[in-house]
């Protein structure tokens, strides 16, 4: 299943998600994470580039 | 005293910073083109990190504004006992200042209810974005707060 959790403290955004096939993932949050504001860290983990794929990205507002 | 900040806001929608307004508590108020502070620019802050008029802001602008940011139901009043306000601005780049006066008491009560220099407004404005554009993208959403951080668990 795919899923997404942000997390918002104290300015800042962190955006991870699961589940996704491959590059999926950036596709189904790249929205999301230029309305917050500038990306200031972006961290595809290994498994982004097997199945399922996960993504971290922080934002800071 | 008069202890003026301007805070930047990424947001350009409106009924976004309402909402997130009221989300902590406080009330948006429409066209209202004044805010409540000291009354008056007394030059007797010299913290460059937050002071508006050391950052390059003209001190006569203080206490004007596009729209106004209240506790609920307690309209404002310049003066040393206040309450205060928090005067919005749009800047016409996505995004909108948000004015007030921190000082004494009166400036503290914004503080706990909005945050130091806005910062539980704002993290209420990223969590309103985030609900509404999951949200508009099918996603199923669920909001919790944890240790004082806003999470939200999206799923499909």
């Amino acid at each position: 299943m795919e899923s997404i959790r942000v997390t918002i403290k104290k300015g800042t955004v962190k955006i991870e998600t699961s589940g996704f096939a491959g590059p999926a993932c950036k596709a189904a949050t790249d929205g999301l994470a230029k309305k917050l504001g500038k990306t200031v860290s972006d961290e595809p983990t290994a498994e982004m580039f097997d199945q399922p794929a996960t993504l971290d990205t922080e934002i800071g507002r | 005293m008069s202890h003026v900040e301007e805070v930047e806001v990424e947001c350009d929608d409106l009924d976004v910073l309402q909402a997130a307004v009221e989300r902590c508590g406080g009330e948006f108020m429409f066209n209202q083109r004044t805010y409540a502070w000291w009354g008056n620019w007394l030059n007797d802050w010299r913290n460059a990190e937050r002071s508006a008029a050391l950052q390059g802001r003209d001190p006569t602008t203080f206490g004007k504004c596009e729209h106004a940011i209240r506790v609920a139901g307690k309209p404002g009043k310049n003066g040393h006992s206040g309450p205060w306000e928090i005067g919005v601005i749009a800047k016409g780049d996505g995004k909108f200042a948000l004015d007030y006066d921190n000082y004494g008491s009166a400036g503290r009560a914004l503080e706990q209810m909005f945050g130091v220099s806005c910062g539980r407004l704002k993290d209420e404005v990223a969590a309103e974005i985030t609900e509404r554009e999951l949200v508009r993208d099918g996603w199923r959403v669920s909001r919790a707060d944890v240790d004082g951080a806003i999470v939200f668990d999206a799923t499909r």
